[in-house]
């Protein structure tokens, strides 16, 4: 992947530079906002790395002037101020996605995949946390990428076909891995408005998905809900 | 210094008692001088009456000769002694009066028996006629006038109180508005007050006023700005730092080499913490203006349960709501994550490997406060020494625990803060079966019908 780094942190730069390098990205780097500008205008990147703080033009003005422009290109935005604002700014912007500082090798490795599948150019996209796959175009999950270890049952590669409402909770708990969705919220997502809820309904479904794609597939948090896991260490490269 | 001396210090006198005084003293002024001109008109009036009176009696008298007894002395009871017109002869006495003889012709003033007349007398010889009457009633007349003029003026005073202060009362209620809408807004909020409505004198004390807020709100701005460069400028070398470390990971080390950056990494996942805690301390300690929006605590739970996940999966900590009964609050949702979140990251530090923590979120009746919605984070490590419980809630106070994991303390003050700028109450206590809870109360909202 060619990235495009604008960074005007000398020390992070370099670091984040030989980071990319080392996953065997092909990395310009840029310190500010006017030669980020130029270097877009005379190259085709994949994603641009973005620092909001940037002297001479600064990050959002740069990506304001990106999409006036018409240029796609996939900008993830890495910011260290955290708040809720800034985050918000810079995705209504045009940023595809942010990271804040500090942040690890392995989420920024992650987020270029992501980004590069997102812009792949398949109507729907394949949902993946890393150890699970699943395609919205087929209602097939597989445990794709490396199941680490400890797999379950079902075929290491084999997909396995859902029912209609199996694959409604599946795509819930992959739409946002990591993220605890209660039994209320998933009954939402499984049932119409005027069907009546059975009563352990959620239950037997999880108990199936996990006899097909293995019982660490979805986890269960005491009191508080179901969740796929978050994982970034999962290399997932979508074929 | 003057200005120091408590003596000179008298509080300023209400502006409506200071234009009674002085409506008063004027009008009492006007009426004095208006009362005393007419009193001198007054008498100056009645005395040309009387002479003109007394002398048509006195030539009606002359004209018709002697007058009947009857006329010159009426029956005495219904005339009072200083309105009695007395016709005599000079020399002789009529009705008890007794003029000197020796009185010269026309108009005069002469004293009788320790009053004062009036007399005139007219003709000659044996037909000299007097005609007398008390100056009394010149007084009477006078002051009769007098008073003419004084009531209506006396009324004026509490009419123009009346007046005034309603006057006052209608100027004025623009600035009380002004007050009232000041003491209800949220202290955060420095917009500067409308001055339109406000009459013209105080204008430049509410542009003043105006003046001192836009530079509050200034301040503020520019702290808010500080700590937003001060986290810029820590994170940043914070990241340069934790990419170097994991670029050199990758690399081919000897064992030994890579169980010092093992070491490495441990410390600056410290640093990253402390630094995130400071910089959340500097956030919640200019929180104390909430935006409060109504608020599931369960929800703001489960998130705080997903961030903190991966430690206590690590651990193989049991991390999981024991009692969801919902309910709402009025709350500012980060300020809330801040205090659940170091919650429940204490919990999981000072929980032994493969213990339980503990989440709950349930209401209660207090008998003064009323409903009141409880958050609880227990777990089941050691509990904390009562004697330390009080001073617990200090910035960088921790347990002084020779076994106690590594943390700056912060996070209790952070708790502390949140609980503060919500207006809620946090308790720790001890559990008979060891280990800590945490609670947070807060005044529930009422529950609204599900929807």
């Amino acid at each position: 992947m060619r990235i495009l780094l604008v960074e005007d942190d000398s020390m992070l730069g370099a670091a984040t530079q030989l980071a990319l390098r080392d996953a065997a990205h092909a990395v310009d780097w840029v310190r500010d906002g006017q030669s980020a500008l130029s270097a877009l205008l005379g190259t085709r990147y994949e994603a641009v790395l973005l620092d909001l703080g940037l002297p001479k033009r600064d990050g959002l003005t740069v990506l304001g002037e990106l999409r006036a422009r018409h240029d796609p290109t996939p900008v993830i935005v890495l910011t260290a101020r955290g708040g809720i604002e800034d985050r918000v700014r810079g995705l209504d912007a045009g940023a595809d996605d942010y990271l804040i500082k500090p942040f690890a090798t392995d989420e920024l490795l992650a987020r270029l995949r992501a980004l590069a599948r997102r812009k792949g150019g398949q109507g729907q996209p394949l949902l993946s946390n890393g150890i699970l796959e699943l395609d919205p175009a087929t209602h097939e999950a597989s445990r794709g990428g490396q199941a680490d270890g400890a797999d379950g049952a079902g075929g290491a590669d084999g997909a396995t076909r859902l029912s209609a409402r199996e694959y409604a909770l599946l795509h819930a708990l992959m739409t946002r891995p990591g993220a605890i969705l209660s039994r209320a919220d998933l009954e939402e997502r499984i049932y119409g408005w005027n069907e009546e809820v059975e009563s352990n309904a959620v239950e037997f479904l999880i108990r199936s998905l996990r006899k097909k794609l293995g019982q660490d597939a979805i986890k269960n948090v005491r009191g508080a809900g179901w969740m796929v896991d978050r994982n970034a260490h999962g290399t997932g490269q979508p074929t | 210094m003057s200005t120091a001396n408590p003596d000179t210090r008298r509080p300023a006198r209400s502006l409506l008692h200071r234009l009674w005084a002085a409506t008063t003293l004027i009008v009492a002024v006007m009426a004095l001088g208006t009362t005393a001109i007419s009193y001198g008109l007054a008498y100056q009036d009645a005395k040309e009456q009387q002479d003109l009176q007394l002398r048509q009696i006195a030539g009606l008298a002359r004209r018709f000769g002697e007058l009947p007894r009857a006329v010159l002395q009426p029956r005495g009871e219904d005339i009072d002694a200083d309105t009695r017109i007395v016709v005599t002869h000079p020399g002789e006495s009529t009705g008890g009066l007794r003029l000197p003889g020796t009185l010269t012709d026309g108009l005069q003033d002469v004293i009788v028996g320790g009053a004062t007349w009036r007399v005139v007398v007219i003709g000659s010889g044996q037909d000299r006629l007097a005609v007398a009457q008390r100056t009394g009633v010149r007084l009477d007349g006078a002051i009769d006038g007098a008073i003419r003029t004084l009531v209506p003026l006396l009324a004026l005073i509490p009419l123009l109180m009346l007046f005034s202060a309603w006057i006052v009362r209608r100027a004025l209620r623009p600035v009380w508005r002004l007050g009232r809408e000041l003491d209800v807004r949220d202290a955060g909020a420095l917009e500067p007050l409308a001055t339109d409505a406000v009459p013209g004198e105080l204008r430049p004390f509410l542009a003043s006023i105006n003046q001192l807020l836009t530079r509050l709100s200034q301040l503020m701005r520019r702290e808010r700005r500080f700590i937003a460069d001060a986290a810029h400028a820590l994170r940043t070398p914070i990241a340069a730092l934790s990419l170097q470390a994991e670029n050199l990971a990758r690399m081919d080390l000897a064992p030994e080499a890579h169980r010092r950056l093992e070491s490495l990494h441990e410390g600056m996942a410290r640093i990253r913490v402390l630094v995130e805690q400071l910089l959340d301390l500097a956030r919640v300690q200019h929180g104390e203006h909430p935006l409060r929006r109504p608020l599931e605590p369960a929800k703001v739970l489960r998130q705080v349960i997903e961030d903190c996940l991966p430690v206590a999966q690590q651990r193989h900590i049991d991390l999981g709501i024991a009692r969801d009964e919902g309910g709402s609050i009025l709350a500012e949702e980060w300020q809330v994550y801040l205090l659940l979140r170091n919650t429940v990251d204490n919990a999981l530090r000072y929980t032994p490997t493969g213990g339980r923590v503990d989440l709950a979120v349930y209401g209660a009746s207090d008998a003064a406060l009323g409903r009141e919605l409880i958050i609880e984070v227990c777990d089941d490590g050691p509990g904390i020494p009562p004697r330390e419980l009080p001073r617990l809630l200090e910035p960088f106070e921790r347990l002084e625990r020779e076994d106690a994991p590594s943390g700056s303390g912060l996070g209790l003050a952070i708790m502390r803060n949140v609980a503060r700028n919500l207006g809620g109450r946090l308790e720790l206590e001890n559990r008979p079966a060891g280990g800590l809870c945490v609670r947070y109360r807060q005044p529930a909202l009422p529950l609204t019908e599900p929807h």
